[in-house]
């Protein structure tokens, strides 16, 4: 393994290339979806009948602004590199105004979800795995099955009206996907040929678990590690809205039903930055594990 | 004996206030927005959460009883409009200050009427009040009377003032000095906004105290209809607006003193055809929308009374025209909504050449009939509305499509593209006057919304109709007002631009823990006596 | 053959022929509304009930079950054989390919499709037939939702790309598209599985989400994701359990596939 800093250097300079041009990319993409989407520039108020035509004029012309894709994004790209994001349309406030306070709600619910998740997966899939038992198997394929084939809504709702919060929803949103992937990455590696030789060996399941298994599994896991982050952050957006609790997810959404152009690309730049994070740490862990092929 | 007087008069004191409902001071009146308020401003307020607080905080000329649906001295004690409908003059109360103990004058009215008639402001209140080409002249005749000057007459000009909250010309805190019964302490965005009660409001109750009896109130915003009922049955919230149906009666038989049915709402839900010419839909469907049978006959196979019992659970009443009987002045109780007759449907569209063959209605071009109905997605009822007259129309052999569009597409085809063959839609009327309405009768109108912006009315009625609006808005006697505007409706429900379905009931919820609450039609619907409401009194110890 | 596996297959078979025989099966067209009967409780003329507007639930699950047992597999399958192709491709080639199909990757986790579906929804004629929308709609799905499975599937041909008898393979001048076909898909066959297994609900969910902001089915045709919409009526349920009918056969579904993956993985 090469540890030299300034290979270092140059890896993380070519990872910070590539974060910049993605989050560049996804910018202009969703600034193009979003733009060119029926019902861009529309305002509610256009429909309410005390208006005279020329105040619907004027409402209308106020959303013109961002009509033209490319001067929007270079007066986006502009304001960010000076740490400005704009004002939000729908809320009529400062970007980054809205996102500091909401970030905060979000983040603490991540917080407490992802890891809790994570404990409840492992802890059933290493089981599962390790005891090998037919009707523990059926019993946890049945809950993950139907937790699975619950809508996210129905949950979220639940877990508002028992005051259990947003992080419970999410867990229970998590867990049945994130189990499926996680039981059979474990499975596969137990059935490697090392593992096998292991147990013709004797060697009793929980040292069989630490010392072959989960070492195999974990580049994998860890793969599913930055995923589970994405698919938190995609179920934050319906949990919120249920639960009624002002974090990012439900800002997305209201934004997106607004057609909020510069509120949709700058949480568009923070998700990519965030997805792009996960993946490159789960990819350079990924990196240390995995042995390099002569 | 005189031993036993004194506390003996103090028993029956309080066993008669508790038994009256004697209004205690105290505790906090709780209930929910339902989305983030956009503004604080009172001028410039479009939405209904800031128009909740604009009404709780704000102080008004005059205010309309929800009630009685009569105009009320407020902050004025006294007002003429002047023959012409062009002037009002207002005595304003003395000793009236804002919170921050700013005077009241009539600076503060001058003021306001500046801010509101600002040209580069573009709001619903300010544009009930630009009647005509010119300047808004305001004249301060005294510390406490002011007159206001119109370019050109106003049809119901004091009801107006009932919408303008007065700001202060002269506090540092600019609008954040308000006259109304509480002041805004606190806003979290996302999670609630504050009220604090406003130590210098002039109203007074029965007994010389200075109300509001509420010491604060706390709006949380939650747009989640199911937690707000489930909040308001766990007893967190004391007040549920605009309640759907199908909550209500679950409260009913759940806590039936909590649920109130005022009656049949102002508002409307309504169908309308899409006329406009240079609307990218088959010309062959423009012809059959711009038939006056086509539409009548449509109107004549949807069974109103099936909406009214399963959307609404008999929640709501079938409409016959733009007004609903609640609007006590201006309904015109000589029209009845179309009733449901499939027979009748068959022979209108017979006379416009359409035959019926094989369970399909044809044109006499031998085009099937089918349509599409757009509405906005998310709204249950629209949805349930659109899916029953999908089924009746199958009973005139006509197909219809439902489509279900987020509310920006919807607006952008109904408003700019034009693409749609027939919109279902809500109108939601907060104003008594139909003047209010002007923008949606006028043939040249931008919510003139089968036809906007007619250069020339395209039929005879919808010039007459022109000619009966103009005219109601010119005049200030209010029989003549009513008489123009009662053949208005007639036309209406003559040629149904507008198929009207119903007007839905005015339901909500209310705490038996309060007290001083009459839910009524008009919005606010519950705390429109916000200042006198309270809550009972083994509670207020509380 | 197992136990578990032979009631998997009779279920999905016996579901999916049931729904394809829904004509036949069901009493009732799926958009009768017998208004004189709504949100009746089940009878012996409407089996688990009717709904807001008078239709029989049984039929509309019947029907329901076309929609959401043909296309949510449909949209599954497409989403993992992109997932399988892309992820395959960088994992197995690496450097500057690799980094380029994982960015798009990243991208495609991050944006608002939400505004792809409601443009090319758009586009679509008002009146074209609510299957048509709803195929559209999965078929849309089926593109967006390769890239959190391509992650995974990435992660595991890396780990496969250094085991032995893939070294072997090419030490022996297998050629690279061999070794992907012989070799690596073959062995990311658990991975797949669960990934098509964990999609099918996943669709039908979404389209039921979509349907509360107008992209999903149309009425008055059913599907399981659009009855599931009736659950959000939580109070409801206790007094009315049988509204509970499309989660509980959504979840034999799941637990159908899940037999049949476990299945998979002793067979292989």
């Amino acid at each position: 393994m090469r540890t030299s800093w300034l290979y270092i250097l140059y890896r993380l300079l070519r990872r910070a290339t590539a974060l910049f041009l993605i989050v560049l990319a996804g910018g202009i993409v969703c600034a193009t979806l979003v733009r060119f989407s029926p019902g861009f520039g529309i305002d509610e108020r256009e429909l309410d009948s005390r208006l005279n035509s020329a105040s619907i004029a004027a409402i209308r012309d106020s959303h013109s602004a961002n009509r033209s894709l490319l001067k929007f994004y270079a007066q986006y790209i502009h304001n960010t590199l000076r740490g400005q994001f704009g004002t939000s349309d729908t809320f009529q406030r400062p970007i980054s105004e809205l996102l500091r306070e909401r970030s905060n709600i979000s983040l603490r619910s991540l917080a407490l979800a992802l890891p809790a998740a994570w404990v409840l997966v492992l802890s059933a899939a290493t089981l599962s795995t390790a005891v090998r038992n037919r009707s523990l198997d059926v019993f946890s394929s049945i809950v993950a099955g139907g937790l699975m084939a619950t809508p996210a809504a129905m949950i979220a709702l639940w877990a508002a009206s028992t005051g259990r919060g947003t992080g419970i929803a999410l867990v229970l949103i998590l867990v049945p996907t994130l189990y499926r992937y996680t039981r059979n990455i474990l499975e596969r590696s137990f059935r490697k040929m090392h593992v096998m030789a292991a147990r013709a060996r004797g060697i009793g399941a929980p040292s069989l678990l630490a010392w072959h298994v989960l070492p195999t599994a974990t580049p994998q896991l860890i793969g599913l590690v930055a995923v589970s982050i994405s698919i938190a952050f995609g179920a934050l957006i319906p949990v919120e809205f249920i639960c009624d609790s002002p974090g990012i997810g439900q800002l997305a959404l209201q934004a997106a039903l607004g057609r909020d152009l510069p509120l949709l690309v700058t949480l568009t730049m923070v998700v990519t930055v965030v997805t792009f994070l996960a993946n490159t740490a789960a990819d350079a862990v990924n990196d240390v594990m995995t042995p390099v092929s002569a | 004996m005189r031993d036993y007087l004194r506390p003996l008069t103090l028993i029956i004191f309080c066993l008669v206030c508790s038994f009256s409902g004697f209004a205690q001071f105290g505790g906090e009146l709780r209930f929910c927005l339902h989305a983030e308020p956009k503004t604080f401003n009172p001028v410039l307020v479009d939405d209904d959460a800031s128009d909740t607080i604009r009404y709780l905080t704000g102080g008004v000329l005059v205010r309309l009883n929800r009630s009685t649906q009569q105009l009320e001295p407020n902050l004025a004690t006294a007002w003429k409009v002047s023959n012409d409908g062009r002037a009002i003059t207002f005595t304003l109360r003395e000793g009236v200050s804002f919170s921050d103990g700013t005077s009241f004058t009539s600076d503060d009215v001058a003021f306001t009427m500046k801010q509101l008639m600002d040209p580069a402001l573009h709001s619903s209140t300010g544009d009930s009040f630009r009647s005509g080409s010119g300047e808004v002249v305001t004249r301060t005749l005294a510390k406490n009377k002011v007159s206001i000057i119109f370019p050109a007459p106003i049809a119901g000009l004091d009801k107006l003032f009932d919408q303008v909250t007065i700001m202060s010309a002269h506090s540092p805190l600019k609008e954040k000095a308000v006259l109304g019964p509480f002041s805004i302490a606190e806003y979290v965005p996302g999670s609630h906004v504050i009220l604090k009660r406003n130590l210098n409001y002039w109203k007074t109750d029965a007994s010389g105290r200075r109300l509001p009896y509420f010491d604060s109130v706390r709006l949380d915003i939650q747009q989640n209809r199911d937690l707000e009922m489930m909040r308001f049955r766990r007893g967190e919230i004391h007040l549920v607006n605009a309640l759907d149906s199908e909550y209500f009666d679950r409260l009913v038989s759940q806590s039936p003193q909590s649920a109130h049915d005022a009656g049949p709402s102002m508002d409307s839900e309504e169908m309308w055809f899409n006329q406009v010419a240079a609307s990218p839909i088959p010309s062959y469907k423009r012809e059959w929308f711009k038939s006056t049978n086509f539409r009548r006959a449509i109107s004549s196979a949807i069974n109103r009374q099936d909406l009214v019992r399963i959307v609404f659970n008999n929640h709501a009443t079938a409409a016959a025209g733009p007004v609903s009987p609640a609007n006590q002045f201006w309904f015109n109780a000589k029209l009845q909504p179309h009733p449901f007759d499939r027979a009748a449907a068959l022979k209108l569209l017979a006379n416009e050449g359409f035959q019926l063959e094989s369970g399909v209605l044809r044109d006499h071009s031998g085009h099937p009939v089918e349509f599409s109905i757009v509405t906005n997605s998310g709204n249950k009822t629209r949805e349930r509305m659109a899916t029953m007259i999908q089924q009746d129309m199958v009973g005139i052999g006509v197909k219809v499509s439902v489509v279900t569009l987020d509310f920006p597409a919807l607006i952008e085809r109904i408003t700019r593209t034009f693409d749609y063959d027939a919109c279902l839609l809500g109108l939601v009327n907060t104003d008594l006057d139909p003047d209010s309405q002007m923008n949606i009768w006028l043939s040249a109108s931008e919510n003139h919304q089968w036809n906007p912006k007619e250069k020339t009315p395209e039929t005879q009625w919808e010039a007459e109709i022109d000619k009966l609006m103009r005219a109601q808005a010119s005049t200030m006697d209010a029989s003549k007002r009513k008489q123009s505007f009662d053949r208005v409706q007639e036309l209406v429900w003559e040629n149904e631009p507008f198929i009207y379905l119903i007007h839905k009931n005015a339901l909500s919820a209310v705490s038996p823990t309060l007290a001083g609450v009459t839910p009524v039609v008009l919005r606010p619907q519950t705390f429109w006596q916000a200042d006198t409401m309270s809550l009972r009194l083994e509670r207020a110890a509380k | 053959m197992r136990v578990d596996r032979k009631i998997a297959w009779f279920v999905i078979l016996g579901l999916v022929t049931v729904c394809m025989c829904a004509q036949l099966v069901a009493p009732a067209n799926y958009a009768k509304q017998f208004r004189e009967a709504p949100n009746a409780s089940p009878s012996k003329h409407f089996l688990l009930g009717t709904d807001d507007l008078g239709r029989d639930r049984f039929s509309r699950l019947l029907y329901g079950g076309r929609v959401s047992l043909l296309l949510a597999p449909a949209a599954a399958l497409l989403s993992t054989c992109l997932a399988a192709g892309l992820g395959t491709i960088a994992g197995y080639s690496g450097g500057m390919l690799a980094r380029i199909i994982m960015g798009t990757v990243d991208l495609f986790l991050s944006l608002p499709w939400f505004f792809l579906l409601i443009t090319v929804r758009a586009t679509l004629p008002l009146d074209v037939s609510p299957m048509t929308s709803v195929t559209v709609t999965f078929a849309l799905l089926g593109f967006l939702g390769w890239a959190a499975s391509a992650r995974v599937v990435y992660a595991g041909v890396r780990a496969l790309r250094t085991s032995d008898f893939i070294t072997t393979a090419r030490a022996c001048g297998c050629l690279r598209w061999r070794t992907l076909a012989v070799f690596i898909i073959p062995n990311l066959k658990p991975i797949l599985w669960a990934q098509f297994l964990v999609s099918i609900p996943a669709f039908i969910l979404a389209e039921a989400n979509l349907t509360m902001l107008g992209l999903g089915v149309a009425e008055p045709l059913p599907s399981w994701g659009s009855l599931l919409r009736e659950l959000e009526n939580y109070d409801n349920l206790s007094a009315q359990p049988w509204r509970l009918a499309p989660l509980v056969l959504l979840m034999l579904v799941v637990w159908g596939f899940q037999a049949l993956l476990s299945h998979d993985e002793v067979m292989a």
